[in-house]
């Protein structure tokens, strides 16, 4: 806020009502493409860890649960000989933990983004949909849910039932349900009163022909599009189970490497066994919202709807 | 400093080749090619043109409102002998609602929705005039009393959701006004309006101009709005000026086409009912690469083989002071010759006109 | 008055919400496996009269709905029961964990805003410069950035490596303002650095739009400064859905809390919230959950009355 003299840039100039839009939109989508040079990169990191996490099994890399302490001081740097990203504390080989913690991350995305498009999804097209009553009932129980503390009840779950990966899935999807139905519900309302609709209801269609045919296919790809979003808060939360020593310890997992990488930080002020999940994580995240927001921006998914 | 007291000669607004273009993805767009007027003290100009035609632009880059990275303004534009043109942006402060201000086309947008009007109203005058907070109140009660708002003292503490839209309007004249301006630009001030409350409008702006003897450009889609509150009257297409006469005499004798066809847009009343209007056909050509003949060639009834290929200037017709840009004028032998040969070869557009300069509308009984 | 009615209106709304919550949480710790009388006595403990005494005496003997309703009762009168392991009262617990953690929230949210202000008035101002996208991607970066990732690095950074700040700890403010404030610092930042990039992004768009409104363009026209008009006409219209925000991040914060407070051995709700759960404390993770629920109600509820005040448009369409 130093220099204000000079002409703002951002401020109402009010380019030409000429400029045609669509020529502009074409030409940017030509420069870089609709995902853009990020959203490429994006994809890119996504695709490879997603084929690593699902391919694990079969890749040349060490048992993540076998123990090398052939390697000195029981926690070597990364490029180490037999180990490209160094070993842990325990002697496990980071590179195989953090492929196989990619194939929890998955599952967790995968899983939470089903149910909760499923059951959220749904929840909110009927409610957008009818209107009334189902309506007023999804709204007051969306203001339940945001005075609950979601990681609270989160944790809650998993320490009750047990702290396997069925339970942290199920746990995470069902917190993030009613932002799912929001969502929906939202998206469902700006299309109910579209004139496609209209002329369909005109046309004598069916309710379930109106919902099924007309509106589910506006509604899903801005719902994935936020579905995105949650991936990536959904990863982080299992992480957090994972970082507070909540998720069974037979699980690899990033969050938990990141857990497990406080001791030599502290004993041996060796960063790499925290730092590298905690990296890898934060790209995943990043990678995962970068899509988002490009998905976001091309359905016109405004911020203020999340 | 020069003050609007140091120069007494008639010209307040000179406005030489003004160009303003604005770089986009696209292309360059040429919003505004190559303007030039002058307005004196006191007069009123209007500006005429279709949405597109870059009067708005016109408008407000002269004044230097627009100031993207992406604009770009060129040729001259002097008011009261200080250059516009590449003037900073706190020396176009200092004249802004001072000497010249502006009215908007929508006063639902222009007025802050969460300001109350009051405020809205005196900052200028604290700001410029250095007012007390009492001062501006008691200035800003005169000034909406002024523009005929009845009971100002309510009005000044309401929000601008309060007022109805020719209210509204009204504040956004009185805000004009607040620091006695000696220019105002009012950008289709009455688009926006119901039409009872247009006229009212307009005679609003036309008493307080003859009142405070301050110069207006009135910028308009609407012959009809310019008709009998101008002086002078440019009508504008595609970046460019392509009729400039004085009011009367633009009326008596259009030159131009587009003038022509711009006046047969116009519903009168003594029109019969379903008296078609006269649409012009076709629609204002890309600013980015603008046709290198006259620009209106490929909508106009009169087209020649030469419009096509080579612009016409701006010339001056037998009346002094009505300049037009066309080859083959409205009301001239070349012109009868080029319409009567369209329209014998066919063409909508001239056909279409013939029949109406045949057969005039309203004049059938 | 329309407006007062209105304000009545929401607040028995708002203690339905409390109540559904409390109702939710009283279920879940009952549904939950886990029996309070093991917790209490030991498992080992197997003498029959003196488990069935327990259960008489915590009233667990009782139908569902009537516990509740004694649970209720007893909220009402503040009194949220006595913990099953540490043998105070929940209420106790609860004064003496909140300091840390209002501290932190509160630091929190005003530095956040404090920073997040100018950000975007400067990015949107001069959207599209380079300082506009430097801000722009830091702040999308900083949103992905796992909160627990980001304190292991500062941990390892400030606290190990330089040795700036404490690790881990927490010193009250009654014993020294500097000690307490070193002490939150790491926590602290962890917490702004996303909230701040949330704030931003946020704030920017929506002044952007607002830059483009023709009352910004009306207000330049005037002659007025440029630093007054982004202050006075942009800054408000464009603030409405920041403050919606900043009302949930409360509740995003008080989540955020649990692990952060973990992490930075924090004597804070958060903590005690996971300490009582591993314990099967039920009665101190219900008066935790009670309370969270009614800060976020109440703070969402001023949150309304702010968003009329700034806002006089909403004020006529609530009347």
């Amino acid at each position: 806020m130093t220099d204000l003299v000079s002409p703002p840039d951002g401020i109402a100039t009010n380019p030409p009502p000429a400029s045609p839009a669509s020529d502009k939109k074409i030409k940017t989508a030509k420069k870089t493409g609709a995902l853009g040079i990020g959203g490429w990169i994006a994809s890119i990191w996504l695709i490879t860890l997603t084929a690593a996490a699902v391919f694990a099994p079969w890749l040349p890399l060490d048992d993540p649960a076998k123990t090398d302490f052939s390697v000195p001081k029981n926690n070597s740097s990364p490029f180490t000989a037999g180990h490209l990203l160094g070993t842990d504390n325990n002697g496990y080989d980071i590179l195989a933990r953090i492929v196989w913690g990619g194939r929890v991350s998955l599952v967790v995305a995968a899983g939470v983004l089903i149910i909760g498009m499923l059951v959220g999804g749904t929840i909110g097209l009927l409610a957008g949909f009818f209107r009334g009553k189902s309506e007023t009932l999804l709204m007051a129980s969306v203001d339940v849910f945001l005075a609950f503390p979601a990681l609270i009840l989160l944790i809650a779950i998993v320490a009750f039932l047990g702290a396997d990966l069925l339970n942290v899935v199920l746990g995470i999807s069902l917190v993030s349900i009613p932002a799912f139905a929001r969502i929906s519900r939202a998206t469902t309302l700006t299309y109910a009163q579209r004139e496609f609709v209209l002329a369909a209801r005109a046309a004598g269609a069916s309710q379930k022909r109106i919902l099924v045919r007309e509106i589910l296919p506006n509604v899903i790809l801005p719902l994935l599009a936020f579905g995105l979003l949650v991936v990536g808060i959904a990863i982080v939360a299992e992480g957090s189970l994972a970082f507070l020593g909540l998720t069974s310890t037979e699980t690899i997992s990033w969050g938990g490497m990141i857990n497990g990488g406080k001791k030599p930080l502290q004993q041996d002020n060796i960063a790499h066994t925290a730092m590298i999940p905690a990296v890898t994580m934060f790209l995943t995240v990043l990678a995962v919202n970068v899509l988002g927001d490009r998905f976001r921006a091309a359905f016109d998914v405004k911020d203020s709807m999340l | 400093m020069l003050t609007a007291d140091t120069v007494h000669d008639g010209a307040l607004l000179q406005v030489h080749d003004f160009r303003s273009y604005f770089d986009t993805p696209a292309g360059i767009v040429k919003a505004v090619d190559g303007v030039s007027f002058t307005l004196d003290r006191g007069d009123t100009l209007g500006i005429v043109g279709e949405s597109g035609s870059g009067k708005t632009v016109l408008a407000r880059s002269v004044m230097g409102l627009l100031t993207g990275k992406n604009v770009m303004r060129s040729g001259s534009a002097r008011y009261n002998g200080i250059e516009l043109v590449g003037a900073s942006e706190k020396e176009l402060r200092d004249l802004w609602g001072t000497e010249m201000a502006m009215v908007f086309q929508d006063p639902m947008t222009s007025l802050n929705p969460v300001l109350k009007t009051g405020r809205q109203i005196t900052e200028g005058l604290r700001y410029h005039l250095q007012l007390s907070k009492s001062e501006a109140r008691a200035q800003a009660l005169q000034l909406l009393d002024s523009v005929g708002i009845p009971d100002p003292k309510r009005r000044i503490s309401q929000y601008p959701h309060e007022l109805s839209g020719g209210m509204r309007q009204r504040v956004t004249i009185a805000i004009a006004l607040a620091c006695g301006p000696k220019l105002l630009l009012a950008d289709e001030p009455t688009t926006a309006l119901d039409v009872t409350v247009q006229a009212q409008i307009l005679d609003l702006l036309h008493q307080q101009q003859v009142e405070r003897h301050m110069a207006m450009v009135l910028v308009t889609h609407d012959l009809g709005v310019v008709a009998g509150r101008t002086n002078h009257i440019a009508v504008m297409y595609a970046g460019q000026i392509v009729e400039y006469a004085p009011t009367t005499d633009l009326f008596a004798n259009v030159r131009m086409p587009y003038t022509q066809a711009l006046l047969h847009s116009i519903p009168k009343l003594a029109q019969p009912s379903h008296t078609r209007l006269q649409a012009i056909a076709g629609r204002p050509p890309d600013l980015i690469n603008p046709p290198s003949g006259c620009r209106f060639a490929p909508r106009c009834p009169y087209v020649q083989p030469k419009c096509n290929s080579e612009m016409p200037p701006l010339q001056e017709s037998e009346t002094p002071g009505h300049l037009y840009r066309c080859w083959f004028p409205v009301g001239t032998e070349a012109g009868r010759e080029a319409l009567a040969h369209n329209t014998a070869a066919g063409m909508p557009a001239a056909v279409s006109i013939t029949q109406i300069l045949a057969d005039p509308p309203g004049g059938t009984h | 008055m329309g407006i007062l009615k209105g304000a009545v209106t929401r607040l028995l709304k708002l203690l339905a919400v409390v109540l559904v919550v409390s109702f939710l949480t009283f279920s879940l710790t009952k549904l939950l496996p886990g029996d309070p009388v093991v917790v209490l006595l030991g498992p080992q403990y197997s003498n029959v009269e003196v488990r069935e005494a327990v259960q008489e005496d915590l009233g667990l003997n009782k139908p569902f709905l009537t516990q509740y309703v004694q649970y209720l009762g007893n909220v009402a009168q503040g009194d949220l029961g006595r913990s099953y392991t540490s043998k105070f009262e929940t209420t106790e617990l609860l004064k003496q964990k909140l300091p840390a953690t209002i501290e932190l929230m509160l630091l929190a949210q005003l530095v956040s805003l404090t920073l997040a202000i100018p950000l975007a008035l400067f990015s949107a101002f001069r959207s599209n410069s380079r300082t506009d996208k430097a801000i722009t991607t830091a702040s999308f970066g900083l949103i992905s950035i796992p909160g627990y990732a980001f304190a292991v690095f500062l941990v390892w950074l400030f606290a190990l490596r330089f040795n700036w700040f404490p690790a881990i700890g927490y010193q009250p403010i009654s014993e020294g303002i500097v000690g307490n404030l070193r002490s939150i610092a790491l926590p602290l930042t962890v917490l702004v650095a996303g909230l701040t990039a949330v704030y931003t992004r946020l704030l920017r768009s929506d002044l952007i739009s607002t830059l483009q409104e023709d009352f910004i363009l009306m207000a330049r026209s005037k002659g007025l400064p440029t630093r007054y008009i982004l202050a006075r006409h942009a800054l408000r219209p464009s603030s409405f859905s920041l403050i919606t925000v900043f009302g949930i991040q409360f509740g995003t914060l008080i989540g955020g809390a649990v692990i952060i407070e973990q992490f930075f051995v924090l004597p804070g709700i958060g903590s005690l919230a996971i300490e009582s759960i591993l314990k099967r404390d039920y009665l101190v993770v219900q008066g935790v959950v009670l309370l969270i629920a009614i800060s976020f109600v109440l703070i969402n509820f001023l949150i309304d009355i702010l968003y009329t005040i700034l806002d006089p448009r909403v004020r006529r369409a609530g009347a």
